[in-house]
């Protein structure tokens, strides 16, 4: 049964627990950063950060409004960096998790241009075996069942961790339950459905997501190009035989 | 073959002085690349995963050797014989085209001793994994076609007579003719996936036959400056129909292109995006308008400027 | 000096500090690196009075060690070089009883701390001289209650007895490890009254309590005044073996318990089932003078009992506004007088135009207090790099300042570099019809660490030099600054 994680963003309080959690339990390494005009660090997801906290300040009747945002790879349920690699490196698997297979990749890094979502990350810095990065899901802690780590650390419950079914119901049942959402699920349609949806109290256009993402899957882009091949193959080899045939026949066909 | 002199050759010229400095240079800078990395020696980035390897030597690269299966197309399918005299060169430059997109794309993937894994693992839903089967094959096609050449210089003149027997080549200028549309068609659908991304000036979801249309028109300018040069080098006389065919060719195909995309851009409704887009909207009518349109009047102009140029008259 | 911690850092290595000359520096300073809480064995008190025993998980590394084995090693030299060179007054140094040997077992420690029998004891009961309980020497007291003043128990801390005893001993089994007798180190997961007690998880000071002056949840009858928390009870004390009410021997009445969290001083309840005033009732919070609460927990306040307003010793008003008589706290622990006796460091400018921002400070979750483990942890460092100020918009826009410019704040204590955010959150307050504003930064930076200096210098160096009249808690919370762009 695929796994889903239901990001309440009304829930986050921006202690960034879950950032750290990851970098701990993945081992990963930082940068040297500097504050630029916010508390966000480090400036971006990168090689060495799967998961980071966008703060987002505003104002609402006045008051300010601060929002915190956990973004990190959305898993989506038709992952257009799974159908594009060449290899088959990435694969959706049935936890849930848009898994990466180092072994297989050839660092062509097509994935990357392919992600609407504009998520995984390539070791620039390695010659020998570079990976491409970005959150696994936890997939070893899930084989174990154990929540991953970033769920495990939040503090306030603003992620949920369950049955991808489940995990809709809930965010369906709390936008019905109380209008301070806005009324939709980022996730549930975005690049055809992924496993990690979004509520929040304010539009997701205001809380820096990408709005312009379709609403379809994208493999299907690709797909319905590729599908056309093997007709057009056998209409070059009809007409290419044929003219080939009537233009080179008689005396002089051929040399 | 009518035209052709035997010619003593500098091996050394300056032009093979520069070409090897900058090959020199070139293994150098890839020596590091191997040992420290692709952030060493490109300014490669996240929000820029393919650079000017990507773009210019793959892409552009592929497209400028599509004299190939061009030539090929014209001088066996359709039989034009004057044609035949420019088969060689382009398949040979086709040959060393692809060649060298495979040496880039070594240097440009982030593990190339594992460049060759497509041919044992496979996602045939990606339009990459596409165009590595299909270069993959159609190197192997160019080799053979080439083979003959090769094999009258080992002096094995029976191979190279069977090589070009029709039942051998004729089935191999048409696999190249296919695979070379398979290719050139899947680097052109390589962005299908980022219709979100890309300006849709440019995205269609029947942008990978632009792309095919485009390596048509390009491979045939390739074969033209390849003849112009290569005649220049080794003073032969210019072979103006074969070159004014060719132009008309690229002309057409250059027309074919820009009305096809026109047509995709007004059906779709999305021509109004020249206007709505920014800085995409200029830089689209530069590169269509401009640069085809320019092309085009050049190639017609070609056919009066050539004879002035090269003092010949067009037969 | 002596410091003793993890890493090095601004007080340890204050000698060679910024402007700061070692040749100059009069000190000779040791630095004891220590293990942390998971590199060595032994017990952490929170703040509900748990007693928690914790163990090593890895070795520290390199040459830290625990602190008690610090402390050991450190006592046993000057016990040496007592003995060999004698001193002013050596007894109380060589005397003291210190069995730890060379290898201190934080066990013996515990066990020492809660206490232990000099000598065989028998208590008797005050009013009818019956023997109540026997003690063998050598056994552990199990009760503050029965600490000797006679000598023949000793005890290092009398809230801590009953934290450790002696393990169950079987008839004809072998000596159990003493060290199951750890309460400290118990685990039990059960919660009968299911208000989160946890009553053996662990172990409270004093005897398990945990939750003191319990008997004020009850009303005179013993009745808990919410039956839904019910946290101590007054019930029929019932013999689990005849599942009947257990009566007084003497009296033959009926007897009674507290159920629940051990009982706070077990009194009867106030009043007995009649309605009449049991005179062995005593009201609830008996270590306070009248058995009642105290709005004011402490029994002599320099200052209050009833709050005043005072502004802080750097304000920007002229006057407090609810006081002809006091602008600042008179109480308050003033540490400037005049440039003659008191230190630079402790000068003050109240309503000053070259000072004329309020700051205060707070934490980041990323980093705490005054940073010196969380400096030395990159994850965290990476998430908070350096000192910053936040300041209003309104502000920012008056100096020309845009969030990330680096910029200077100073006060008249001191001058430090950082970076500024821009933020919504503050916003100019109007006071007395004067527009005053407000900026705010953490206080968890300091020269030493990061090694670059990047990090910044640390804010308190801006604090202002004045101790509250209780608690002398330094006003670090407001005080008065300048910032300019760097």
């Amino acid at each position: 049964m695929p796994k889903s994680v239901l990001v309440d963003l009304t829930r986050c309080i921006g202690c960034r627990g879950c950032q750290v959690a990851c970098k701990s339990w993945n081992e990963l390494s930082v940068v040297k950063t500097t504050i630029t005009g916010s508390f966000e660090n480090p400036p971006a997801m990168s090689e060495t950060c799967y998961t980071r906290i966008r703060y987002q300040e505003s104002e609402a009747g006045g008051k300010p409004v601060w929002n915190f945002v956990k973004e990190q790879c959305l898993h989506c349920k038709e992952p257009a960096c799974a159908s594009a690699c060449p290899v088959g490196a990435l694969v959706k698997t049935k936890s849930g998790a848009v898994a990466y297979d180092f072994d297989k990749c050839i660092g062509c890094r097509y994935c990357m241009v392919a992600c609407p979502f504009e998520i995984p990350k390539y070791e620039w810095s390695k010659a020998q075996q570079p990976w491409v990065r970005k959150c696994t899901f936890c997939a070893e802690r899930q084989a174990d069942n154990l929540p991953p780590a970033c769920v495990k650390t939040c503090p306030t419950g603003a992620l949920l961790f369950g049955e991808a079914d489940e995990v809709l119901a809930v965010a369906k049942k709390r936008l019905a339950a109380d209008k301070k959402y806005t009324q939709s699920i980022y996730g549930e349609k975005e690049a055809g459905g992924t496993a990690w949806i979004y509520i929040a109290d304010r539009p997701f256009a205001e809380l820096g997501f990408n709005t312009k993402v379709p609403l379809e899957a994208l493999p299907p882009l690709t797909w319905s190009s590729l599908s056309k091949i093997p007709m057009e193959i056998v209409g070059f080899v009809a007409v290419l035989g044929g003219l080939a045939w009537v233009r080179n026949r008689g005396p002089k066909g051929g040399e | 073959m009518a035209g052709e002199q035997k010619q003593e050759m500098k091996l050394m010229s300056g032009g093979a002085v520069v070409a090897l400095l900058l090959a020199i240079l070139g293994l150098g800078v890839g020596a590091y690349r191997l040992v420290y990395g692709l952030g060493a020696v490109t300014n490669l980035s996240d929000q820029y995963p393919w650079g000017l390897w990507i773009s210019f030597d793959v892409m552009a690269g592929v497209a400028l050797a599509a004299g190939g299966f061009t030539t090929t197309f014209a001088a066996y399918v359709l039989g034009w014989k004057k044609y035949k005299a420019v088969v060689r060169p382009a398949v040979l430059t086709a040959f060393l085209g692809y060649t060298l997109v495979g040496v880039g794309l070594f240097f440009d993937v982030g593990k190339p001793w594992q460049l060759w894994h497509p041919i044992i693992n496979w996602n045939p839903q990606s339009m990459l994994f596409e165009v590595a089967w299909c270069v993959m094959l159609y190197l192997t096609v160019l080799f053979l076609e080439f083979s003959p050449n090769l094999f009258e210089g080992m002096g094995s003149p029976g191979l190279a007579k069977f090589m070009r027997n029709p039942v051998v080549l004729f089935p191999l200028v048409i696999a190249g003719i296919i695979l070379s549309f398979g290719h050139q068609n899947s680097l052109g659908g390589l962005f299908l996936l980022s219709s979100a991304k890309l300006s849709h000036l440019w995205w269609s979801p029947l942008m990978n036959y632009w792309f095919y249309l485009s390596a048509v028109a390009a491979g045939l300018a390739m074969v033209s400056f390849e003849t112009i040069v290569s005649h220049r080098s080794f003073k032969m006389e210019q072979p103006l129909p074969m070159l004014d065919g060719l132009a008309r060719g690229t002309a057409v195909a250059l027309a074919v292109y820009l009305g096809a995309r026109g047509a995709d851009l007004a059906v779709r409704g999305n021509l109004g995006l020249i206007f709505s887009e920014g800085k995409a909207g200029p830089l689209f009518l530069i590169e269509v308008v401009g640069l085809v349109a320019l092309a085009v009047f050049l190639y017609r102009w070609a056919v009066v400027a050539l004879p002035i140029m090269t003092h010949e008259e067009v037969h | 000096m002596v410091n003793v911690n993890l890493f090095d850092n601004e007080t340890a290595s204050f000698w060679r500090g910024p402007g700061v000359k070692p040749a100059d520096v009069k000190t000779e300073v040791f630095f004891l690196p220590c293990a942390t809480s998971v590199e060595k064995e032994g017990s952490i008190s929170n703040s509900g009075r748990w007693a928690q025993w914790r163990y090593k998980a890895v070795e520290p590394p390199g040459q830290a060690r625990p602190d008690a084995e610090i402390m050991n090693e450190l006592a046993l030299k000057v016990r040496e070089l007592y003995a060999k060179e004698g001193g002013a007054f050596p007894d109380p140094v060589l005397k003291t009883t210190w069995n730890y040997g060379a290898k201190l077992d934080t066990h013996v420690v515990a066990r020492e701390i809660n206490g232990s029998w000099l000598a065989d004891k028998e208590i008797l009961d005050p009013k009818t001289k019956a023997v109540t309980s026997t003690w063998k020497k050598g056994q552990l007291v199990a009760s503050f209650a029965t600490l000797q003043a006679d000598g023949t128990t000793s005890c290092g801390a009398w809230i801590y007895s009953g934290s450790y005893g002696d393990p169950a001993r079987k008839e004809g089994e072998p000596a159990p490890d003493p060290k199951k007798g750890n309460k400290m180190a118990r685990r039990g997961k059960e919660d009968p009254t299911g208000l989160g007690l946890y009553p053996n998880w662990s172990w409270s000071w004093p005897v398990n309590r945990r939750i003191v002056y319990n008997r004020a949840s009850v009303d005179e009858y013993g009745k808990p005044w919410d039956a839904k928390r019910a946290l101590v009870k007054w019930v029929e004390d019932i013999d689990p073996a005849t599942k009947l009410q257990k009566t007084d021997p003497v009296s033959k009445k009926p007897l009674f318990k507290w159920s629940g969290d051990v009982i706070d001083g077990g009194y009867p309840p106030l009043k007995t089932p009649d309605g009449k005033v049991n005179p062995d009732g005593r009201l609830p919070f008996i270590m306070k003078k009248n058995g009642v609460a105290n709005i004011f927990g402490n029994d002599s306040l320099s200052d209050g009992p009833f709050p005043e307003h005072y502004e802080p010793l750097e304000c920007p008003i002229q006057e407090n506004p609810l006081s002809k008589t006091h602008r600042i706290n008179p109480t308050a622990k003033l540490f400037y007088t005049d440039a003659a006796k008191s230190s630079p460091e402790d000068v003050f400018e109240s309503c000053s135009t070259r000072y004329p921002f309020v700051a205060t400070t707070y934490r980041v979750t990323e980093h705490w207090q005054t940073g010196l483990m969380t400096r030395n942890t990159p994850w965290l460092m990476e998430a908070v790099p350096q000192n910053f100020l936040e300041l209003s918009r309104e502000l920012a826009a008056e100096k020309g300042i845009k969030s990330g410019d680096a910029l200077k704040v100073s006060s008249p204590r001191g001058e430090i570099l950082c970076k500024a955010i821009v933020t919504g959150r503050f916003k100019p307050f109007k006071v007395m019809g004067a527009t005053v504003h407000q900026v705010g930064m953490p206080w968890c930076f300091g020269w030493h660490t990061p090694a670059d200096g990047s990090g910044g210098d640390s804010t308190n160096l801006l604090t202002s030099t004045i101790g509250d009249a209780n608690t002398m808690i330094p006003e670090t919370k407001a005080f008065m600054v300048n910032v300019e762009k760097a």
